[in-house]
């Protein structure tokens, strides 16, 4: 794949925002940051992310409530959340909002980068297969069109 | 005898020639005599014997009047006896009936030239009849008869009426002397019946013998009858009787007339009969006769018997007391003299009549004071019950309140107004460490109270005599040995019957458990407000430590093998602290948080199993897993995991020069014991004490919160943890769970 993979990181944590970004940088992804839950949704739609790693708690509202205002597109962007409270409830909670996983803080860096890289993997398979749909919709319609056009060249 | 007349006598006999001399000495002898006779016969004889001297004559004869007849009573000069009775009315003549009804002597020279003679014996020729009177009334005639004709003179008239006022003087006089005797046997028997009535005890008897001594003073039917205040006879016992059949008494008690027609019988209209306290209602009354005439009993008196009392007569009187209440009737019938009752003949009845009267109130006071003494009697006895009942009760009130102040588990104390005790129960001498209660008693209470809080103990009590109540004083009190404690006191004032305070009864309750609750909960109310800090802090210390362990990643991938060996343990070093920082962080927010279990059926050995895969166990330290896989317990894993790898740490820790660490599991009964028994230095007593204290820790690193984690996880499965160390030796703990969960403390998710 020639293209970065765009993530956006939705921290009200500068640290954690600056820290991740360098090592995603580091690991080759096109970053993004916002520091709260209006920003994030300002950004998805202005832009397109693969992927959002989003903290539970931001300024403005709680992350779960920002899975379902963000922008859906095609294919799905990876949601990830991102908690400090740890507990099953949570986590359930958490993935019935739409989130696709979750990571606990303080983030071990070698687990996120491991999780980020399976779900976007998973996301271009998601991605080539629909391409294909696409592909074979369109030479399928172009072989009807091209058969109606010989039709009507026979009947003209 | 008045003189002239003695000499008209004289001189008619000195005419006559008679010897006159010797007349008027035998007429003076009689005269003597007739007034010393003993009797009616021998006045006759006596008479007769002086008409013989000084007459001369064939026949003499005494005739007495007998109602309304003149009969002979005593005779001289007769062949046979006399014994005709010439009616007084003249219907079969005679020459006596007729000077008696003259009332003057009848000389008749001729017998048969007078109409009135009654042919008798054949040579009679001439007769003197003489009257004899007392005080105007004819009580008989002397009567002689001769065979000369015109035998008697003028003069033998006057001589003889001399000799009949003689006679009738010398029979007035038995008269009276009768009527004396009468009277004084009748005395005689009223006093005998008054003894006589006086010892007989009950009334009836009483009344009975009132009842005879009337019949003996001359009255053949008495009745007396009880009456009650409307002279109603409640009985026929209370109607007593003398001289009536049974019949008689039925008819009487079936015929007795209301009360108030013997209130009438006695009132206005009947005034007018009475005779003395009777009332006598003579039958001649057509009044009596009107009002009466519903026909009574028969008479008991034949009909010569009767002189003039009429057989319907009625006679009766009150039984009055003295204040004039009527208490019952008194009736009586057929005088045995057939005579009208005059006041005199009724005065010795009248005795009886308040006898009578006197002895019904006393009966009915007798039997008022017998029902009285009676209710007296019931009423002791009543109250002698009452009082038993009343001190059986006291007593169960006494022992009631006994086991109230035995049974209290606070010190109970009874103290004068000056607070010296005088009662106490065995809590409270207990609680002074005296050895009994006696020796409690008669300290003043402000000795059990400490030095510094007497002054105020005092005011109290001033406040209480005020107030009649303190409520939940708090004091230090002492003990014999001085020893200090804290205790609550309630105290009231006793008062007596008048109301005025006697002393005080407190109630003291020793509040050292208490007041080590209220500082345990003060802790750990303090604990879990750190606990919240100590969760924010921990979270809020996740956002730096994720920036630090980001910053250092991408230090390591950056520089990666250009790094210095130096920088890199650097690196290494920060990730090791971000993390020991993360599980400090961890241990602090599970100690705060709620424990939710998340119950699932588990093996006892898979648990531990897991427990010591987290722990890193020193080479130097052996482990035996003894732990058997059932029987399998229904737990939160997870939660159970986590303490026990509190436990596996704390134990490893414990053995830092090696040893050996043994896990087993059995089963008691209900429950699972978990033990873990490490070889390795032990706890001292102090330690052992604050073990399970959050925040207690003897290690250089950690906050002490493992155990009291561990603590409230078993908790939570109602489950109980328990610690046994000996110092040098090691230490084993035991975890104890219900094989069924049966859960308290911890919420199930």
């Amino acid at each position: 794949m020639s293209e970065k993979a765009r993530i956006l990181i939705v921290d009200d944590d500068e640290s954690i925002r600056k820290a991740l970004t360098a090592v995603l940088e580091e690991e080759g992804y096109a970053v993004d940051t916002a520091q709260s839950g209006n920003e994030a949704i300002k950004k998805c739609n202005e832009n397109y992310y693969n992927l959002a790693l989003i903290d539970i708690r931001l300024p403005d509202m709680e992350g779960t409530k920002l899975l379902n205002a963000m922008r859906q597109d095609t294919p799905p962007m990876v949601k990830i959340i991102v908690t400090g409270y740890p507990s099953l409830s949570n986590a359930i909670e958490a993935v019935n909002k739409g989130a696709d996983a979750y990571l606990l803080k303080p983030m071990v860096m070698d687990d996120v980068l491991k999780t980020i890289k399976e779900h976007l993997d998973k996301q271009r398979g998601a991605r080539k297969y629909s391409e294909g749909k696409v592909a074979e919709f369109i030479e399928s319609r172009a072989r009807e069109l091209e058969a109606e056009a010989n039709v009507g060249n026979a009947t003209q | 005898m008045p003189p002239n007349q003695s000499e008209v006598l004289v001189e008619s006999a000195a005419a006559q020639g008679k010897g006159l001399e010797e007349r008027l000495s035998a007429l003076n002898f009689y005269g003597g005599k007739l007034n010393s006779a003993d009797n009616l016969q021998q006045v006759y004889e006596l008479t007769l014997s002086a008409m013989e001297q000084l007459l001369g004559f064939e026949h003499a004869s005494f005739l007495v009047k007998d109602r309304d007849y003149l009969k002979v009573v005593c005779q001289r000069g007769y062949t046979e006896q006399l014994s005709f009775k010439l009616p007084l009315d003249g219907s079969k003549k005679g020459i006596t009936v007729a000077a008696a009804n003259k009332g003057r002597p009848l000389i008749v020279d001729d017998v048969t030239k007078s109409p009135e003679y009654v042919p008798g014996s054949p040579e009679v020729r001439s007769e003197l009849a003489v009257p004899v009177e007392i005080e105007g009334r004819t009580v008989g005639v002397l009567n002689v008869e001769n065979r000369q004709l015109g035998a008697f003179d003028e003069k033998d008239a006057n001589l003889l009426q001399i000799l009949a006022s003689h006679a009738a003087t010398a029979i007035s006089n038995l008269e009276k002397r009768q009527e004396i005797e009468k009277r004084s046997s009748q005395l005689t028997s009223l006093m005998r019946s008054s003894a006589e009535m006086i010892r007989s005890a009950d009334l009836r008897q009483r009344l009975q013998r009132i009842a005879e001594a009337i019949e003996e003073l001359g009255w053949r039917r008495v009745v007396i009858s009880v009456r009650d205040e409307n002279l109603q006879i409640a009985r026929p016992e209370d109607m007593v009787t003398v001289g009536l059949t049974d019949e008689e008494r039925r008819y009487l008690w079936d015929k007795r007339p209301p009360g108030h027609v013997w209130a009438e019988r006695f009132g206005q209209e009947f005034q007018r009969f009475k005779v003395g306290e009777f009332y006598h209602l003579r039958w001649s009354d057509p009044w009596v006769r009107q009002k009466f005439s519903n026909g009574t009993v028969d008479s008991h008196l034949s009909a010569d018997e009767m002189v003039d009392w009429d057989p319907q007569d009625l006679l009766y009187a009150p039984l009055k007391l003295a204040e004039g209440r009527i208490v019952g009737v008194l009736s009586i019938d057929d005088p045995t003299d057939g005579k009208r009752p005059t006041r005199d003949s009724l005065a010795p009845l009248e005795l009886f009549i308040h006898q009578a009267a006197v002895a019904i109130e006393n009966a009915k006071l007798i039997q008022q004071l017998n029902s009285a003494r009676d209710q007296i009697r019931e009423y002791a006895e009543h109250l002698e019950e009452k009082v038993k009942e009343r001190t059986r009760d006291l007593k169960e009130s006494e022992e009631r309140s006994k086991s109230i102040l035995t049974a209290s588990p606070d010190a109970i104390t009874v103290t004068d107004l000056e607070g010296n005790i005088v009662e106490c129960t065995e809590q409270a001498w207990k609680a002074y460490h005296s050895p009994s209660r006696e020796d409690l008693i008669g300290k003043n209470a402000f000795e059990l109270i400490a030095d510094r809080d007497r002054d105020r103990a005092r005011s109290d009590m001033e406040k209480t005599l005020n107030s009649g109540l303190v409520r939940s004083a708090e004091y230090t009190l002492l003990t014999q040995d001085g020893h200090e404690y804290p205790a609550e006191l309630s105290a009231s004032v006793i008062r007596d019957a008048m109301d005025e305070p006697i002393g005080f009864v407190a109630v003291t309750k020793d509040i050292s458990d208490r007041r080590r609750m209220e500082q345990q909960l003060l802790k750990a109310e303090r604990l879990a407000a750190i606990g919240q800090v100590a969760a924010m802090v921990g979270h809020d210390l996740r956002n730096p430590l994720t920036g630090i362990a980001g910053a250092a990643y991408y230090l390591k991938i950056k520089l990666g093998a250009a790094m210095e060996p130096r920088a890199t343990e650097m690196v290494e070093l920060i990730e090791k602290d971000i993390e020991y920082s993360n599980k400090i962080i961890n241990d602090l927010l599970d100690y705060s948080r709620e424990i939710r279990l998340e119950l699932a059926e588990a093996s006892p050995k898979g648990i531990v199993k897991e427990a010591l895969g987290h722990v890193t166990i020193p080479e130097n330290v052996d482990v035996a897993d003894k732990t058997k896989s059932n029987p399998k317990i229904v737990v939160d894993s997870e939660m159970l995991v986590r303490a026990f790898v509190n436990i596996i740490r704390n134990a490893v820790d414990a053995m830092p020069n090696g040893g050996k660490l043994t896990i087993s599991s059995k089963q008691t009964d209900t429950d699972l014991e978990i033990a873990f028994s490490d070889t390795g230095l032990g706890m001292s007593e102090e330690v052992l004490d604050r073990l399970w204290t959050p925040f207690f820790t003897t290690k250089a690193k950690g906050m002490g919160l493992g155990l009291s984690i561990c603590k409230r996880i078993v908790e939570a499965h109602a489950g109980k943890i328990l610690v046994s160390s000996a110092e040098g030796k090691g230490t084993t703990f035991t975890a104890t769970f219900p094989i069924e969960p049966c859960l308290s403390g911890g919420e199930v998710a």
